[in-house]
């Protein structure tokens, strides 16, 4: 099976795990008014799972995913939530250089002054923009 | 009847070097922070309102005006350069303007955004002069099922940017609707797929959704793309010819069939309140792409797509003001800001508006005649300096980027739960990037779904069974005539005539 016959695949499974899990469990019942509150969401999850289904049976147009870069993507989405999470817990201006570190040292950056610049300048710049002109605190 | 002595009067009233100050204040003002993504001209004009109590009410509006209209080109600067929209409104513009970018033509780029912008605001400017009450009386007639039927039509805009395959075009735009669901549900005010987060009653935020679909998943994939040597971020050939770094006469000439398109577009959008300028930019670039002659070169840099958005996104601004100063009905955020500003000074926008204040509604209209011509040569000097900053390396472009979208997300949303609906959206436009499924639908669809499901709510109640009553609203028949019109000509006719090359992959 190809990517692309599996992307529809995926669309219709995800269709009808909408519309037997998702949708029962998280909309209430309502059995007054015209347009009730599950009735979009299961229009939608009809045609998603309806349309994966066609494009499985029928697939068009192209499908490409490099494993070696779903894979660093993936790693760069952790640092992002692991950065969030930083910055909750210790607030921005730990957190940030954290991060731009984090990312600059992945992605291989090894010169001290872009170092310097991405890891200490950008975010005090950040922090003194927003937080202290604009007023507005960050985490 | 225009008095033509008040209309001189409040155009000189418009034309002194106080004025000329706060305005072009205002505009360095919002080119600077509609160019970092998330802060935006809206945040700006909110922090600027407390300062113009000091200032007399033309120079206080604007300064407001300024900010405005500088945070409409701003906006695109980043969209174009670093493929992160300034402000949602120019989302639309990294569709072509970053390929043009990564071409080595940002200059072109950017100058095309702005000559575009400058020209679509100047266009719903003079309209909002010329016919604002007549638009303002037709705009203030449409009622829900006119909506719900312009909402069809904007759906079916949707059938021209769905790609090689119908069937995944359908499923993005089904999955963006449904994600418009979440929140509570128009009818009942009961909450849908909250999963125990109070944040999500409110629905899932748009500037988050947006920023991590198209933003954010980019610099995602530019990351994990890098290996070995650090380039710059967009390599800019040195030896370039002049004309990729300039919009010749004859270029922009040839966009001014889209450019007034656009223009058209987002000031029949900008007179309706509520419709912001995201979905005059997605519906200009759909419309423009259906109806070029090379429809496959869009999304590759095709100068027609900027100019398409931009002129669109900007018309906006013009136009809001139409049922701001004729129904005293704010359109959008910053035309509610500007109207709270209006009041602070003890002036009532509304119909009487032109008869008791005539000569300060004149004199607004000199001041938003002078924004648009310090617009464009604030917009000039700046382009220079800010297609430098792309010359940095990708290590610092795409961090920053990164930074830049989770503190604007975060001011945006109020908190960090925005910024992780912005990651979990950038994976999930990653992975639809790959399975080949349109991002720009899913985010149209997204954008479009809340106010369809509300207006459709709206209509069945009003309607009650008995649909006859749809005859008695011809501008909704004309919307519905209109959405099929450009399903088929759109969506099923172009598919019809594409060549048999671009047959199935099974």
């Amino acid at each position: 099976m190809t990517l692309n016959r599996l992307s529809g695949l995926l669309a219709t499974l995800l269709g009808l795990f909408l519309v037997f899990w998702v949708i029962p469990n998280h909309t209430e019942p309502a059995d007054y008014g015209w347009l009730r509150p599950a009735t979009l969401p299961a229009i939608a999850a009809i045609i998603i799972a309806g349309s994966g289904a066609i494009h499985c049976i029928f697939p068009k147009g192209k499908a490409e995913m490099e494993p070696m870069v779903l894979g660093r993507v993936v790693l760069f989405s952790g640092i992002g939530f692991l950065g969030l999470w930083l910055m909750k817990v210790l607030g921005f201006l730990v957190a940030a250089p954290l991060l731009m570190l984090t990312v600059m040292l992945a992605i291989g950056e090894r010169r001290w002054g872009w170092l310097v610049i991405g890891v200490i300048v950008l975010p005090c710049f950040t922090w003194f923009c927003v937080d202290f002109l604009l007023g507005r605190p960050l985490p | 009847m225009i008095d033509f002595s008040t209309l001189a009067a409040g155009f000189a009233d418009a034309l002194t070097l106080q004025n000329f100050c706060f305005v072009w204040l205002g505009i360095v003002i919002g080119q600077l922070v509609g160019a970092i993504p998330g802060v935006g001209p809206v945040m700006a004009m909110a922090i600027a309102i407390p300062f113009t109590f000091v200032l007399n009410p033309l120079p206080a509006i604007g300064i407001l005006m300024g900010i405005s209209k500088g945070g409409l080109v701003g906006g695109a600067i980043p969209a174009i350069l670093i493929n992160t929209p300034g402000t949602a409104d120019a989302a639309a513009t990294t569709l072509d303007g970053y390929p043009l970018t990564q071409q080595g033509k940002p200059e072109k780029a950017t100058k095309m955004a702005l000559y575009s912008s400058v020209t679509g605001d100047a266009f719903s400017d003079v309209v909002l002069i010329t016919i604002a009450p007549i638009i303002a009386t037709v705009a203030l007639k449409m009622g829900p099922i006119e909506v719900f039927a312009l909402m069809v039509f904007a759906f079916s805009i949707i059938a021209g940017l769905v790609g090689d395959s119908m069937a995944k075009g359908i499923v993005a735009a089904a999955m963006g609707l449904f994600c418009a669901t979440v929140g509570l549900d128009p009818e009942n005010s009961t909450p849908r797929f909250i999963f125990g987060h109070f944040e999500l009653y409110d629905g899932l935020p748009l500037v988050a959704v947006a920023l991590g679909m198209l933003a954010v998943a980019e610099i995602f994939r530019r990351l994990a793309m890098i290996h070995g040597t650090i380039g710059a971020a967009i390599t800019i050939p040195k030896t370039r010819k002049a004309a990729d770094k300039r919009v010749s006469w004859r270029e922009f000439w040839s966009c001014r069939y889209t450019i007034l398109r656009g223009s058209v577009i987002g000031t029949v959008l900008g007179a309706i309140p509520g419709l912001d300028s995201s979905a005059a930019a997605f519906m200009s670039y759909a419309t423009a792409k259906q109806t070029s002659k090379e429809p496959e070169s869009f999304g590759k840099g095709n100068i027609h797509g900027i100019a398409a958005t931009e002129s669109a996104n900007s018309s906006v601004s013009g136009a809001n003001l139409i049922p701001l100063l004729t129904l005293g009905i704010p359109g959008n955020i910053a035309a509610a800001l500007i109207i709270s500003a209006l009041m602070i000074h003890g002036i009532q926008p509304g119909p009487l508006l032109f008869e008791e204040q005539g000569r300060l509604i004149y004199g607004l209209f000199g001041l938003l005649i002078m924004a648009n011509v310090l617009n464009l040569l604030s917009g000039l000097l700046g382009l220079r300096l800010w297609v430098r900053v792309i010359k940095a390396p990708e290590s610092i472009i795409f961090p920053a980027a990164l930074l830049l979208c989770t503190v604007g997300v975060y001011l945006a949303t109020g908190g960090l739960f925005g910024v992780v609906v912005m990651f979990i959206f950038a994976i999930l436009g990653f992975l639809m990037n790959c399975m080949g499924f349109s991002v720009i639908v899913f985010v149209i669809a997204f954008f479009l779904g809340e106010r369809f499901e509300l207006s459709l709510s709206q209509s069945l109640n009003i309607i009650d069974g008995n649909y006859r009553v749809l005859l008695a609203h011809p501008v909704a028949l004309l919307f519905f005539g209109l959405a099929l019109f450009s399903i088929f000509w759109f969506g099923l006719r172009s598919k019809a005539q594409k060549s048999p090359s671009a047959s199935s992959e099974v």
